[in-house]
């Protein structure tokens, strides 16, 4: 289908649920609009998503990896503390999580990933982890499931200053300092943060240290909302991020390398609200990377460097038809250009056509119909689809069920490395379905999705005829599983007490070789357990990965645990919160990666200042 | 070694030395790894350990990992080559930038040599000392060098600087000769250095990309030079080569030029025949031949090959992410005698 085709098909069905539509108005609450945010909650019919609450971000405010390795489903491979680490999210691999940045893919156009640990935790005022493929609304990569990142922008009358300050073992530090000031009419939202740390800690049972991988790294945000009169908003988010980190050794080898990374996203955003049921968003985004890796951190005149610069633009056209039907269209256009060390200067353009469809047919069933086409200079991009459905059979059980189709295009490097890189390539491409049951009741709460992905033409990077390292669409894999988690509240007069568990069950393998994939853990639970109590609060967060099997070595199954106690002043003005975190209580020898130890028993003192 | 490995080592070797018996050298029997073939594998480069496996020449054993079974530690990340001294085996982590010794025979680890070795590649003894190659950063063309080993202590004694990217290292007499693959370049000597002295005594130009070093029969040093083959990468095709190189001037004896399309990956000098492989083929030549061999002798993935008596080698890294095998096949006939799965990566075959 072509570029105009499809528009002319996007406006005809706008048109058409136009003349269908009903009179009812529909309010949409214009103070705290979000867009991005609408996609996860309003455009998700059907699919699983989980809110990371900010308690749980102060508690493991070090990085994002930590807020979701103990509070989600996924598994990070974190090639030791603090290093790169990148997520396997139902089995898939690495670049089939998408990272979403106030509704911008923001995955690497180099090797199409997100190191969770070059992004901070504190930025965000939502952490939304959205399980299943998303490529139709998320793009490229969407595949096991999407990690939201959002600022919300809200004008009414606020006036708030925080400070987080961390200190910890192995002299690991961060602060970070937020300040928010807005009225009915503006808002602007100002963060800086810090992170450090020696990272020099003993590996239990061995006379070696995790040399090398001491780290640092800063924030800067502003996120500024200016409301020009109820028909329009002016919105700007900007979120930038600068690491310097070594990379640790493992028990194998000894390392001196180093890498810095620089990353700045950067977007305004025109709310358009035509009428209380139709509005226009209209975006512009400039997003740049660039990261230096040195062979030998103490000569770092000699380097490696990958540079990529992104400008996008998107309308975004939405129609609440009525409080059940809702329509939305989108039209995008992104221009990516790369350069770097061991590939030239490329450039890629992409035009992009989305179309949504939510509709309330009946009042327990709805369901959401959505299609993507990308049209780009280098390959064929592949139809899109996704559809789910909600039932709600009574007031505690609703069961969904999703279908949709999705892809990853062929990054950078895989297209332009030299040597070895193959401009042959064409998109990936995976399919799944899932099936969800939740069920509530007064006190505790569970949700069960089975899920099943099947994937193809996955790109695989093996030696050619010549013996370079060049990358072909030949692998399938197949991945299964089970998602079960449960949320218990309850309280005897001031006690309160939560417990929350996330169990995965994933079964994924490769289809030519027929063997299990390589950093999947079969099971894998966590679990937290909450305790308040006046002024005092308690918690205990477990964690158990099953083994993991990596190349021709099996990484063992670990479970560990922390405790963390968190006291407010009251009797202070500005009620300051303490915190004290034991982490690795039980001192248990564990691995993320092979051969990468974690640390033993470590400790780490809060302090949480709002004024 | 625990007391279960002990009770079976002595039975294993109780086992060697009645079956020796029989013959008329009464040897004692030097380890269980005596009568074999060590086999490097490189191991996984991310956090991943290199292994050597061990399979007796009757090839009714095969045991794998078997300096890590022995010793309860591992070699480090990428066994690049295993140099011998005498009994000594030294296991060379490239990445783990660390030396083992350790008693070829039994595996039994020595000593470590964890100090002043930068990205080392190969070793080679000559005047007592063990020479290895380091090639420092693979793109800094000033921190490479050659480190100088005192084989009574296993300690650094010297380090040597040399020209970017040295690899493969061979000993003639008290000469050492060194081909310059180049790094994460492409270099194109071969230098000499004199081991009593500990300086490069000569620099010698040769096709681009040295690599695998033999001495022929008549004293000359064989140089397999790669070239470079044509890719989306490489417009122009640099043919591959085999330098000769005259001992006794240190200066090119002659050039054979392969045709086009022949990259080798490795070479071996047996018994008057030079072999030589590309990724799927395996060649042969007689040292005293003047054209280039145009069939193959065998047809089959190579990743590694070596020849002793009457055997032709060849190891097989399959996708590199599995174990990968060896392939031994008859010289004579060429025909494949068997397959053993090996380890992952398997890259070097020594005899013992």
């Amino acid at each position: 289908m072509g570029l105009k085709r499809l528009f002319i098909f996007v406006l005809s069905i706008i048109f058409a649920g136009n003349v269908y539509s009903q009179k009812k108005p529909v309010v949409v609450n214009l103070d705290a609009f979000s867009l991005s945010l609408s996609k996860v909650i309003d455009f998700s019919k059907g699919y699983r998503s989980m809110l990371i609450s900010d308690s749980l971000v102060a508690r493991n405010i070090k990085s994002l990896t930590d807020v979701l390795r103990f509070n989600s489903f996924i598994y990070f491979k974190e090639n030791g503390l603090g290093m790169v680490s990148s997520p396997s999210f139902r089995g898939t691999s690495a670049s089939h999580t998408a990272v979403i940045w106030n509704g911008i893919n923001i995955n690497s156009q180099l090797n199409g990933q997100v190191d969770f640990n070059a992004i901070s935790a504190n930025s965000y005022d939502h952490i939304t982890v959205r399980g299943g493929g998303g490529s139709v609304l998320f793009g490229s990569g969407a595949i096991g499931g999407t990690i939201h990142l959002d600022n919300l922008i809200q004008f009414s009358a606020q006036n708030q200053h925080e400070i987080l300050a961390t200190y910890g073992s192995f002299k690991t530090k961060h602060i970070s300092y937020d300040f928010v000031k807005s009225s009915n009419k503006s808002f602007i939202n100002i963060g800086i943060g810090a992170n450090s740390s020696e990272n020099d800690f003993k590996y239990l049972d061995s006379n070696l240290r995790n040399d090398n991988g001491s780290y640092e790294n800063y924030n800067f945000d502003v996120n500024y909302g200016y409301k020009i009169n109820e028909k329009h908003q002016l919105k700007l988010y900007s979120s930038s991020f600068f690491g310097d980190r070594n990379l640790s050794r493992t028990l194998n080898a000894p390392s001196n390398d180093g890498y810095e990374d620089i990353n700045s996203k950067n977007l305004i955003e025109w709310n358009f609200f035509l009428s209380p049921k139709e509005h226009i968003t209209s975006r512009v985004s400039y997003i740049f990377e660039k990261f230096k890796y040195f062979d030998n951190n103490r000569n770092k005149e000699i380097f490696s460097e990958g540079n990529t610069e992104r400008k996008i633009a998107q309308i975004d056209y939405n129609n609440s038809i009525s409080t059940k039907l809702k329509l939305n269209g989108i039209l995008g256009y992104e221009a990516v250009s790369a350069f770097g060390s061991s590939f030239d200067s490329n450039t890629r353009n992409i035009f992009s056509g989305v179309l949504s469809v939510n509709h309330q047919l009946t009042k327990k069933l709805s369901y959401g119909i959505q299609f993507r086409k990308d049209f780009q200079n280098d390959f064929d991009s592949p139809f899109l689809y996704s559809l789910g459905i909600e039932q709600k059979l009574n007031k505690k059980y609703t069961l969904s069920f999703n279908t949709s189709k999705n892809f990853r295009i062929p990054t950078f490097n895989d297209l332009y490395w030299k040597p070895g890189g193959n401009i042959d390539l064409k998109p990936e491409g995976s399919y799944q379905f899932e099936v969800g049951n939740a069920i509530s009741f007064k006190n505790i709460s569970f949700q069960v999705n089975g899920f099943y992905i099947k994937s193809s033409d996955l790109i695989q990077w093996i030696p050619n005829q010549s013996g370079v390292w060049s990358p072909t669409n030949t692998d399938e894999t197949r991945n299964v599983g089970i998602e079960f988690s449960a949320n218990y509240k309850t309280s005897i007069k001031n006690h309160f007490i939560a417990i929350n568990a996330n169990y995965s069950y994933t079964d994924a393998k490769d289809l030519e070789t027929n063997q299990q994939l390589i950093s999947v853990p079969k099971n894998r639970l966590n679990a937290l357990v909450n305790y308040q109590h006046k002024n005092w609060s308690a918690y205990y967060q477990l964690l158990f990965n099953d083994d993991v099997q990596f190349i021709v070595d099996k990484i063992p199954a670990f479970q560990v645990s922390n405790v963390g106690a968190e006291y407010e002043v009251s009797r202070l003005e500005n009620k300051p919160k303490v915190g004290f975190v034991i982490n690795n209580i039980y001192n248990i020898r564990y691995q993320n990666t092979l051969n990468r130890p974690m640390p033993g028993i470590n400790f780490q003192i809060t302090i949480n200042l709002n004024f | 070694m625990n007391f279960k490995k002990t009770v079976f080592l002595v039975a294993i070797s109780g086992f060697l030395f009645a079956s020796c018996e029989s013959d008329n050298a009464p040897d004692e029997p030097k380890g269980v790894y005596e009568n074999g073939l060590l086999i490097a594998n490189e191991g996984a480069f991310s956090g991943g350990t290199g292994t050597v496996n061990f399979i007796s020449d009757d090839y009714l054993t095969e045991e794998s990992e078997i300096f890590n079974q022995v010793n309860g530690e591992s070699i480090g990340t990428i066994l690049q080559s295993i140099g011998f001294n005498n009994d000594d085996a030294y296991l060379i982590a490239n990445v783990g930038n660390k030396i083992t010794v350790a008693d070829r025979f039994t595996m039994e680890k020595i000593t470590e040599i964890t100090t002043d070795l930068s990205n080392p590649r190969y070793i080679a003894f000559s005047n007592g000392k063990g020479f290895v190659t380091n090639w420092g950063n693979g793109s800094d063309a000033t921190d490479d060098y050659v480190a100088v080993i005192d084989t009574s202590t296993n300690t650094i004694e010297a380090k040597i600087p040399v020209f970017e990217g040295p690899e493969q290292i061979i000993a003639n007499g008290n000469f050492l000769y060194v081909s310059h693959k180049g790094g994460f370049g492409s270099g194109n000597t071969v230098s000499v250095i004199n081991a009593v002295t500990n300086t490069v005594v000569t620099t010698i130009s040769v096709g681009d990309i040295p690599d695998e070093l033999a001495i022929d029969n008549s004293g000359n040093i064989l140089v397999s030079c790669e070239g470079k083959a044509e890719t989306p990468w490489n417009p122009t095709e640099v043919l591959g080569s085999l330098v000769t190189i005259n001992t006794a001037t240190n200066e090119v004896g002659a050039t054979l030029n392969f045709a086009s399309g022949f990259h080798p990956n490795s070479m071996v000098f047996n018994d008057s025949n030079i072999y030589l492989s590309t990724s799927s083929s395996v060649y042969k030549m007689d040292e005293a031949a003047t054209t280039i061999p145009t069939s193959a002798i065998i047809n089959t993935t190579v990743y590694g090959i070596s020849v002793n008596e009457d055997k032709i080698y060849v190891l097989d890294a399959k996708d590199f992410a599995s174990n990968g095998t060896l392939k031994i096949f008859d010289a004579s006939t060429n025909v494949e005698l068997r397959e053993f799965t090996v380890g992952l990566i398997p890259g070097k075959i020594y005899f013992n």
